[in-house]
């Protein structure tokens, strides 16, 4: 049980996807422009991540290791594109705002990065947990951003107009630059905050490589 | 090899459910979604007719213009609705638009749902400029910047009146006559339209018997109007024709024709020095020029019966409009069965102007162009990726001079 509960919590902080891992940028610059296309963003690939984690792992002895990438992949694109068609039925707006994006959820490290390394070796159970607490992470670190970026750069919260705060905008922070200065100072912030220094965080298990290398790359560097 | 066989199947059965479950979602999601998409356009409907509550679909006449998609009568009487779509040459998806009709046949409202156009500059403000409007238009502009989409735009607007006025739901608008004048420009002095249809003019000076005057950009001819309405044209080879507002032709009755045909330059004569020395390059230096007069044959500026050492040859300068708006000159040399023997093409407008990394390949333009004749010319000829509309306006020129040709042999004109 308790077990459980560190795999579900690891996401939110300690391996948070976007602040710590700084997986799946792209769609953290681009959709954190207001708090609801942020959390639609974060809730879809939430959703993404739950659903392919637990096919994965419930595929795990099935599928040969020389194919499993790409059997990864069309079961993260299968996912995302019935995420896609429930969000165009049944939230239109949802699905207009997040655009592109909302496609691109297929090539985001993040879903990608956990089938490899956890769900591909662990129950379904735990995998289930793994993909609910990593989106639930993405979705807090978008939610954390937007927050920044909608308040300041359009001052207004979730499309509400914020008395005062609106008079005295800075307009750069919804635009692209303002969105890599935020990224910036919140993953600093957040390094800061962490007990261990940032880059000790960056072990084998939040790495998609690691299969690969083993992890011989930081013995070669050092 | 047995672990090979065993990937395949796998992936197969992992492609084979996935497909499954996307077509089952599919199945229940795309009614919803067809629906949303419906209601998305109703709303348009009810945005171009203030108070506009139902809307009934009107059958669509067969052989209304492609551009009109659907057509609603608003059930209290308040009047029509109509969906437009339409593309140019800049259209990254087709530009969708819903118009509103009021029974009167006024402009009510138009929204755009869809604007594709590669530059939108000017979408939020030229659509306004028709409300209120009646099918004669008057005053509607196209916008320089997005000639192409405007000029679409309004043909769009045009397609709307025309098939609502066939099918008797509303009357024509009166044109005023300088309307009148405006739009028999284009028709007299096609030479001057562009890939999209619209004429370029500028005006010409006017002798004392005419109210106004205009000249067409790229040389094609004249057009004066006398002050008791009478439309005269003057073709570069100084022919000159009457017509009245309506574009019928008078010419048997008209007063002014010698005057008109002296109160504008010879524009063939003007420049064919320049455009003989350009022939001979192509024709032998030892060739003899005999100018041919023929009547107005679109881009056609002048023409020449060649006599190159006892071979009878045709020489045509044609001067389509291009990219832009720029003009364009194509000098041709036809033998006497009308095949292309020489082509040059000139003053081409480059598209490096606009976009950096675009390499021109000017021999593109004429490849495989020699040894053809009218019959034999297709589109795909003078088709070029990345020059569409300078294409276009190359097959215009080899298109008329084929034309041109015919009526030099045939005798019909030529002298």
């Amino acid at each position: 049980m308790k077990n459980n509960m560190r795999v579900l919590l690891n996401g939110f902080v300690k391996e948070n996807p976007v602040f710590v891992l700084v997986l799946g940028t792209c769609p953290t610059l681009a959709t954190t422009t207001s708090v609801i296309s942020a959390l639609a963003m974060g809730l879809a690939a939430a959703a993404v991540l739950v659903c392919s984690n637990a096919a994965i792992s419930l595929l795990r002895k099935i599928i040969p290791d020389k194919v499993r990438i790409p059997a990864y992949i069309v079961i993260i694109a299968g996912f995302v594109t019935i995420v896609q068609m429930l969000m165009e039925a049944y939230l239109p707006s949802l699905y207009e705002m997040l655009g592109v994006y909302l496609a691109l959820i297929v090539v985001n490290c993040i879903v990608l990065g956990r089938a490899e390394m956890f769900a591909s070796k662990n129950t379904v159970g735990s995998s289930i947990l793994d993909g609910a607490g990593m989106g639930l992470g993405f979705t807090l670190a978008l939610l954390c951003m937007a927050s920044v970026r909608e308040v300041f750069g359009a001052g207004s919260f979730a499309g509400i107009e914020i008395p005062f705060i609106s008079n005295y905008t800075v307009p750069i922070l919804v635009s692209p630059p303002g969105g890599f200065f935020v990224f910036g100072v919140l993953i600093a912030l957040v390094s800061a905050l962490g007990k261990k220094p940032a880059k000790e965080e960056f072990g084998c298990e939040g790495c998609p490589n690691a299969a690969l290398c083993k992890g011989e790359c930081g013995k070669e560097e050092a | 090899m047995k672990s090979g066989i065993k990937s395949v199947i796998v992936l197969t059965s992992i492609c084979l459910i996935t497909t499954l479950l996307v077509a089952l979602t599919n199945h229940f999601t795309a009614p919803v979604i067809q629906k949303n998409k419906a209601d998305a356009a109703n709303q348009s409907l009810v945005q171009v007719l203030e108070g506009a509550k139902n809307f009934d679909k009107l059958e669509k006449p067969a052989d209304a213009p492609g551009s009109v998609q659907d057509i609603y009568m608003e059930t209290s009487g308040l009047g029509y609705a109509v969906t437009v779509s339409v593309t140019t040459s800049y259209s990254k998806s087709p530009m969708l638009y819903t118009v509103g009709v009021s029974g009167e046949g006024v402009i009510t409202g138009i929204v755009i749902t869809n604007y594709g156009e590669t530059k939108d500059f000017g979408k939020d403000t030229y659509p306004e400029t028709y409300l209120g409007m009646d099918s004669a238009l008057n005053g509607a502009e196209l916008v320089a910047g997005v000639t192409y989409s405007s000029t679409a735009f309004k043909q769009g607007i045009e397609d709307v009146f025309a098939v609502l006025i066939k099918m008797d739901l509303i009357k024509a608008g009166e044109k005023s006559e300088a309307q009148k004048i405006k739009e028999l420009l284009d028709k007299l002095i096609p030479g001057a339209l562009n890939d999209s249809g619209a004429g370029s003019f500028k005006d010409h000076t006017v002798p004392d018997w005419a109210q106004s005057g205009y000249e067409a950009a790229n040389g094609t001819g004249y057009i004066l109007v006398s002050k008791d309405g009478t439309v005269y044209t003057v073709n570069p080879f100084g022919k000159v024709k009457a017509y009245d507002t309506d574009g019928k032709d008078i010419t048997d009755k008209a007063q002014n024709l010698t005057d008109a045909a002296g109160a504008v330059p010879n524009l063939s004569g003007e420049k064919q020095e320049a455009d003989t020395k350009a022939l001979k390059k192509l024709a032998g230096d030892a060739s003899a020029f005999t100018i041919a007069v023929i009547d107005t044959v679109s881009t056609v500026t002048n023409a020449f019966v060649i006599d190159a050492e006892g071979e009878t040859l045709y020489g045509f300068v044609c001067r389509p409009i291009g990219y832009n708006n720029g003009v364009m000159t194509v000098y041709g040399i036809l033998d006497s069965e009308g095949k292309i023997k020489e082509i040059k093409i000139s003053e081409i407008i480059l598209y490096s102007q606009y976009y950096d990394d675009y390499e021109l390949d000017e021999d593109a333009y004429t490849e495989g162009l020699k040894g053809k004749d009218g019959s034999t010319l297709s589109d795909e000829d003078t088709l070029i990726s990345g020059a569409t509309v300078s294409g276009n306006a190359v097959n215009k020129a080899l298109k008329d001079m084929f034309e041109a040709y015919g009526r030099i042999t045939e005798g019909e004109n030529g002298n």
